[in-house]
């Protein structure tokens, strides 16, 4: 018997099995571990199960209630909470963007000091020794402590009031943009120092004099919403917008009265008087007094002044007398200036006498500026700091180094402070000049509190644990610990969050009734905060200041506007890359600060778009890209603030200038603000191309009639205005699958004219104006509803219907959509080059630039899930198909990148994954941790070289069917909201199901002013546009 | 000139007087010698050539790798310019590859016999063509590693491509070409190799062209089939010539976009590829036949001819410009008005003009005998013709793109970048590669086509 060795079956699979297991274990990457097991699974979190927290924004002073979705025990998403009276569930871009301060890379990791020069991080108790021996000795002795906060409300500023009270020392709250002249002007005209509380949604006329109400100015959101709420109604508001910058409010305006810089207050005069002397306004007793304060604003002297024709005056005068109510609101910068409570003082006078106050102007719901300050207090701490007289300055929540210039001192008498503490959870420009950095946590991590407006009480929550990777506490918890460390503790609670809960029990007294604190509490928790109805006090006409206009300073011959930006607001944005990538909606420009000159001065001057620019005042000079802008004066150019970051991490450093230091020394004598409409200017050429990156290059829509509008005559049943139409009246085409079907060649008549023809029968949709519905109870006539032919059993047909007369530009969606669906953000290189990822944009057309009617309009665009999709035929290997639902889909892991769908896409509406952005190893990842975190688990983050773009947030269609199947019923209207609609503060994107005729989508695509973009392409998009609406100027 | 030469019809001429002692003759034998002595050893001129070709290849495949490793954004698309370069030269070099096939099998189904004498260039022009064109569909895609999903193997989930898509019919229509034009080329090339095997020297040279010779004996019923073969396969790949440009056309004019989609794409493209295709064929034929002294061969005749095709398909190209502009401007769809408008006036005008230049306006030059019948400005105005050619598929391409239906994309424009020039290079070094490895090892020149064309010997012998 010989042996012979068989190798049989087994054997070999074995020995391969060995062999492809060697392969495997020796070559590729380690898989990354990506999967969170839970071993002992937390009680509360439930993998898979987004948990909403209540909590309160803390972006801007506005104080908008916000609910933060966690996942997995962390927060991925902020959206407004419609419950809360400030703003009713909408949510600015900034709002939106707070999640990436949380995650940002560039966030203090521990305590630190400075020891020559150097960072050297410290344990918490060695440092909270440090700066209480510090502060204790300085309470002790010096009596030399100073506390300077941002806007604070609630407890936290109770604390900080307290504190510095025990520390024996100063404290100050500092806001760039607070409306400080206007409490002191109210105080003045009023008697009541506060900032009143606007019914725009109540006004019939509105004039704004310089008031950025739709941007930063104010309560942003909540105006917004009011704003659209007047627009809405059949008998709906005109808008006049009086600035000499058609900003982004400006551009929402039915009517652009390009006043002189600093004529504002003139104008607002001038129209009292017309109205006093004509006697329009109500029967006043103080007439005589006020009548004798405006004689010398005769319409004639106002035109000198301010360019505005006389006419205009008395018309504008008239027609504000002759609306009940009407509003008159100054703001932004025109009420920036060395005149600021004039201006004030004047459209005050002007309300008062159209009888606007106690409607449209009331003090009730208050704006909470109460303890902020003004500058001229910053100054007079920081000359406290120069001379020596304070030991120990401690800063939290303000960043005056940066958003002050630098005659005002702050900067140079910091240098002066021998310890400087900041509790700023991120390096920024203040915080570098420290001695000791205390990081305390991101308001989404915090507990706390804020009271915005008065009667609102609202609730700060953390959305998660503290991230462990940042060892930060809380800024009370900071602020308690230093005071026992400094021997004056005694006076505080244990800790912040008892301190809070010690807050809130006199708030339990009043809104308890009858629970039990805890019960209270929890419920107050849930729903976001408590707040009540109050009772406006009467207020009478007391007495006005001097009236003057402002003198612009200066040799040059162009005044200077300038003006926070709508993204960055007074520069805190500018640390978060979504905001940095989010195009300005004026300018369209991104990742960085630019100049706006009107083209004709530009051409004089010889300088092009893109042109570096040297821009000179008196103060300084700083050198700027150059934009050619129609919507401005010629006599004036316009800057944005926010930007030019010397610290503030990666994402702010080095992006533009910060034109600050183009600011003379200037402030409101009155009431002591900082003014910034101050300077006249030059501009200069430099000879160079200047870093300018626009998203959007051409702002003329040329005969592609992507934003259209129609007259209100034409809604209203008005006198319509004749139109060269074929069609005899009465005439309409057949009705087919297309509702309003145009015929290609009759396209391009009447389509901004016209309401779409209705096929026979139809009658009006019987609610508003526009898609905004105060109160979502209106419902439609029945038609049929658009069907895929070859779907024609599905059951839902999803669809968006966009309102573009709501839309204001704000861009809160394009944010909204970047943070559910991980879109990253690419840098200013690649968006130079059109390579920006975002699913949705804002496209901005500006068919007319010019003072009077200016006809500027905004379209959010997004991928139209076209039911006959240019894109799904093209592609060879179907990696996007149309599903069911009438979603155009694209399977990521299908697509091979031929781009053939993008270009055949009318829209360009694609985006394509050019570098890897999802690959933490490669320099274009676009995560860089921790920002990683905030990645939505249900959304797949693309890789290289695939096409991805908008999914009407699939996942949640996907979650609402979900939840409308385990409840055993029909998915309910407007329980499904994708990410941009959910957003929207103006309720302008609206999302739905066709195959429910009753449904509000299914209504509002039915409009009369309904049409799709690009329609004679006859791709039967699933998004129909409202026209804009023309509003008549009377 | 002493040395016989060919009639522009083929017919063997000798221009000294006939009987004349020395005057050399062209004979079965010389025609051998001439047109295989490319066969041998090659010098130091070729190997230069041949490294530098290569290097300029190895400069390409390593922009190849960097556009794997990061991404294809290190080329220059943009949104709108979603295709560029890559797909114009794609297109390039389909329409390169066109030339071959219808000097080849077009003009032999026509019987017009100056073909004989360059077809064999043509056809390797049309192989070599096609397998640098289909580089590009691969190099251009966001995940070149996906490549094969294109095509419609059967796998376990049950995906197939989508056969509406015309990148998908570019997948039949260009590997259907490759199949067929290489068999027409290694049909062709049987009775030379067989002649080159016969005067190898070497075991290995002559076992190489025993594989290409088939068996070849040269017997009668060898000829019967090989014609028969011959013709067949012409007929085969006749309307190839036309349906696969065609296809290739319809990338473009099946989609939507301005400036694309036009019905006049499909004869328009046709004309373009065999337009640009005898130019580069008249570009290598001149050096060829100055290099290796084969003017009797490869005539001016010759040359003439091939120029008078390169007139009327300028002509053709020419009328299909205006014919799109006319179109633009009489037709209702203002987006085709704009577009066109744009194209000439916009950002890419001199793209443009450089097409219109190259392609319309040089080669009326052509009319003139003279220029036809001179080599150095024959060369010259092919060059310009191969230029103009690759612009007009830029300009297809990239402006009909940056000029999209929604004006927020206006004014983003596609820049080349280094990346895409280099994979440019490495593409020509890549064809000429093949090309300068081909006169090399297999008979550039058809010898037993040329021999047909001479008298009998026996009888020229009687006379």
């Amino acid at each position: 018997m010989s042996e012979t060795y068989v190798f049989n079956r087994r054997d070999f699979l074995k020995l391969a099995g060995i062999g492809a297991a060697g392969a495997i274990s020796g070559c590729g990457h380690r898989p990354a571990e990506k999967l969170i097991p839970y071993l002992i699974a937390p009680e509360d979190i439930l993998p898979g199960v987004p948990y909403w927290y209540a909590s309160t924004c803390r972006e801007c002073p506005a104080g908008c209630g916000i609910l933060v979705k966690a996942r997995e025990g962390r927060a991925i998403k902020i959206e407004g909470n419609p419950a809360h009276p400030v703003n009713r569930g909408g949510l600015c871009a900034r709002g939106q963007a707070g999640l990436q301060g949380l995650y940002d890379p560039d966030r203090v990791a521990a305590p630190m000091a400075r020891e020559n020069g150097a960072w050297r991080k410290l344990t918490w108790d060695e440092a909270l020794k440090r700066a209480g021996e510090r502060i204790g000795d300085a309470s002790r002795n010096r009596k030399g402590v100073a506390l300077l906060t941002g806007h604070e409300t609630g407890a936290f500023e109770k604390l900080c009031g307290a504190w510095a009270a025990g520390a024996g020392g100063a404290r100050l709250a500092y806001e760039p943009f607070a409306p400080v002249a206007l409490r002191e002007a109210n105080r003045r005209t009023f008697g009541q120092a506060a900032v009143p509380y606007l019914d725009f949604a109540g006004t019939h006329f509105l004039i704004s004099f310089g008031a950025d109400f739709l941007e930063t100015w104010g309560s942003p959101v909540g105006y917004m919403r009011a704003f659209s709420e007047m627009r809405a109604r059949k008998d709906g508001g005109t808008f006049v917008a009086v600035e000499p910058r058609l900003s982004l409010t400006g551009a929402n305006a039915d009517e652009w009265v390009a006043i002189r810089p600093g004529g504002e207050m003139a104008l607002a005069l001038g129209m009292a008087g017309v109205i006093l002397t004509e006697g329009l306004g109500p029967a006043l007793s103080d007439r005589g007094t006020l009548a004798d304060a405006v004689t010398a604003f005769t319409p004639e002297e106002v035109e000198r002044g301010t360019d505005v024709p006389a006419d205009t005056v008395r018309r504008l005068a008239r027609r504000f007398a002759a609306a009940h109510p009407s509003l008159a609101v100054a703001g932004g910068i025109a009420a920036q200036s060395e005149q600021a409570v004039a201006l004030h003082a004047a459209v005050n006078l002007l309300n008062y006498v159209a009888g606007n106050i106690g409607r449209s102007v009331r003090f009730d719901r208050t704006l909470n500026y109460d303890t902020v300050a003004p500058v001229s207090e910053l100054q007079n701490l920081a000359g406290q700091m120069a001379r020596g007289a304070i030991d120990v300055l401690v800063v939290h929540g303000a960043n005056p180094v940066y958003s002050l210039p630098a005659w005002a001192g702050f900067s140079a008498a910091m240098d002066h402070v021998p310890f400087k503490i900041s509790l700023s959870p991120v390096l920024d420009e203040t915080a570098e000049r420290c001695d000791l950095i205390l990081p305390s946590t991101h308001p989404l991590e915090t507990l706390g509190d804020a009271q915005p407006e008065r009667g609102v009480y609202s609730i700060i929550q953390p959305a998660m644990q503290r991230l462990p990777v940042f060892d930060a506490r809380p800024a009370g918890d900071t602020l308690i610990a230093l005071a026992s460390a400094a021997g004056f503790g005694s006076a505080f609670a244990e800790g912040w969050n008892e301190y809070v809960k010690t807050e809130w029990k006199a708030l339990h007294q009043r809104f308890g009734a009858g629970r039990d604190f805890e019960t209270f509490w929890n419920e107050t928790l849930a729903k976001g905060g408590v707040w009540e109805e109050v009772s406006a006090p009467s207020v009478t006409w007391q007495s006005a200041p001097a009236f003057a206009a402002p003198e612009l300073r200066g040799a040059g011959d162009l005044a200077l506007v300038l003006y926070p930006s709508p993204v960055h607001y007074d520069g805190r944005g500018a640390n978060k890359p979504w905001l940095q990538e989010l195009p300005d909606p004026t300018t369209k420009a991104v990742w960085g600060s630019w100049v706006e000159i009107h083209p004709e001065t530009a051409a004089k001057l010889g300088v092009r778009r893109g042109d570096a620019v040297k821009v000179e005042t008196e103060a300084g000079s700083v050198e700027l890209p150059a934009y050619l802008y129609g919507g401005l004066r010629k006599d004036t150019i316009a800057v944005p603030l926010g930007q030019g970051h010397t610290a503030y991490g990666r994402f702010a450093q080095g992006r533009g200038v910060n034109a600050l230091a183009l600011l003379p020394p200037a402030q409101d004598a009155a009431s002591g603000t900082l003014a910034y409409l101050v300077a006249k200017a030059t501009v200069r050429p430099t000879g160079h191309a200047g870093t300018l990156v626009l998203a959007q290059r051409e702002k003329e829509q040329a005969d592609r009639a992507v934003a259209r509008i129609i007259p209100i005559s034409a809604l209203t049943g008005g006198p319509r205005e004749p139109h060269g139409g074929a069609r005899a009246p009465g005439e309409h085409p057949a009705e087919g699958e297309k509702p309003f079907a145009e015929l290609p060649s009759q396209h391009r008549l009447g389509h901004d004219t016209e309401p779409r023809l209705k096929p026979p029968g139809e009658k009006t949709p019987a609610h508003a104006l526009t898609a905004f519905v105060p109160e979502d109870t209106v419902r439609g006539p029945r038609a049929i509803p658009i069907r895929q032919g070859s779907y024609a059993n599905a059951k839902h047909r999803w669809a968006l219907a966009i309102d573009t007369d709501s839309c204001t530009g704000c861009s809160a969606c394009v944010v909204a959509c970047s943070a559910e669906n991980n879109v990253p953000v690419v840098g200013p290189e690649l968006v130079k080059r059109g390579r920006e990822m975002t699913w949705i944009r804002i496209e901005r057309f500006e068919e007319r630039l010019e003072p009077g009617r200016s006809d500027v309009r905004f379209v959010p665009m997004m991928c139209q899930h076209c039911g006959d999709a240019p894109c799904e035929i093209v592609c060879p290997v179907y990696a996007t198909y149309h599903n069911p639902e009438g979603l155009n889909v694209q399977v990521y892991n299908r697509c091979v990148g031929t781009r053939y769908c993008s270009n055949n896409c009318p829209y360009k509406v694609r985006a394509f994954n050019f570098f890897d952005y999802s690959a933490p190893e490669k320099e274009t990842f676009a995560f860089p941790e921790p920002l990683n975190w905030q990645l939505n688990p249900d959304v797949t983050v693309r890789s290289k070289g695939v096409m991805e773009k908008c999914t009407m947030c699939v996942q949640r269609i996907l979650e609402g069917k979900g939840n409308a199947k385990d409840e055993q019923r029909e998915v309910r209207d407007g329980e499904i909201q994708p990410a941009c609609a959910q957003s929207c503060p103006t309720q302008a994107i609206v999302f739905g199901d066709l195959a429910d005729p009753e449904s509000k989508v299914s209504r509002l695509s039915r409009d009369e002013r309904g049409y799709w973009v690009l329609d004679e392409l006859n791709t039967k998009p699933g998004v129909t546009y409202l026209k804009k609406i023309q509003r008549e100027i009377t | 000139m002493s040395e016989a030469t060919l009639t522009a019809q083929g017919e063997a001429r000798t221009a000294g007087a006939p009987g004349e002692p020395g005057a050399s003759r062209m004979t079965q034998r010389s025609l051998n010698e001439d047109c295989l002595k490319l066969i041998s050893k090659p010098g130091p001129v070729w190997w230069t050539i041949f490294v530098i070709d290569l290097a300029i290849l190895t400069v390409g495949l390593l922009a190849e790798r960097n556009q794997i490793m990061f991404g294809i954004g290190v080329a220059g698309h943009t949104r709108p310019v979603m295709w560029a370069s890559y797909v114009a030269n794609f297109v390039f070099w389909v329409g390169i590859a066109h030339c071959g096939t219808l000097v080849s099998a077009i003009l032999f189904l026509f019987r017009s016999h100056f073909r004989r004498s360059v077809y064999r260039i043509a056809e390797a022009m049309t192989v070599f063509g096609v397998l640098t064109a289909g580089l590009f569909p691969i190099v251009h895609l966001g995940r070149p590693w996906f490549a094969y999903w294109l095509f419609p193997y059967p796998n376990q989930r049950g995906l197939w491509p989508n056969f509406r898509s015309p990148l998908e019919w570019d997948v039949f229509a260009v590997s259907t070409y490759l199949t067929v034009s290489s068999i027409f080329f290694f049909v062709g090339i049987i009775p030379d190799a067989a002649a080159a095997r016969d005067r190898a020297k070497g075991p290995f040279s002559r076992l190489w062209f025993s594989i290409f010779s088939l068996g070849w004996t040269g017997a009668n019923h060898q000829w019967k089939h090989f014609y028969g073969a011959y013709l067949y396969f012409a007929a085969i790949a006749t309307p190839l010539v036309l349906s696969v440009h065609s296809v290739v056309s319809w990338d473009f004019a099946m989609a939507q976009v301005p400036g694309w989609h036009s019905t006049i794409f499909a004869p328009y493209f046709v004309a373009g590829a065999i337009f640009s295709g005898v130019a580069l064929v008249i570009n290598l034929l001149i050096p060829i036949r100055s290099a290796f002294k084969l003017e009797h061969i490869v005539t001016v005749d010759h040359i003439e001819k091939l120029g008078k095709l390169v007139l009327l398909t300028s002509t053709i190209v020419t009328y299909s410009y205006l014919c799109e502009f006319f179109m633009a401007w009489y037709g209702p769809n203002s987006h085709e008005r704009d577009l066109f408008w744009w194209r000439a006036t916009g950002h890419f005008w001199w793209a443009f003009w450089i097409m219109m230049t190259c392609n319309s306006i040089i080669p009326l030059l052509l009319w003139s005998k003279k220029v036809r019948r001179s080599m150095s400005v024959m060369f010259v105005i092919c060059l310009f013709v191969n230029v103009g050619m690759w612009f007009e598929r830029f300009v297809i391409i990239v402006t009909s793109l940056a000029r999209p239906f929604e004006p927020y994309s206006w004014g983003v424009n596609y820049k080349m970048s280094w990346t895409e020039g280099a994979i440019l290079a490495g593409s020509f070094a890549w064809f000429f590669m093949f090309f300068l490895i081909f006169v090399r090892v297999l008979p550039a020149f058809s010898v037993a086509e040329i021999k047909e064309t001479l008298a009998a010997p026996l009888k020229r012998r009687a006379a």
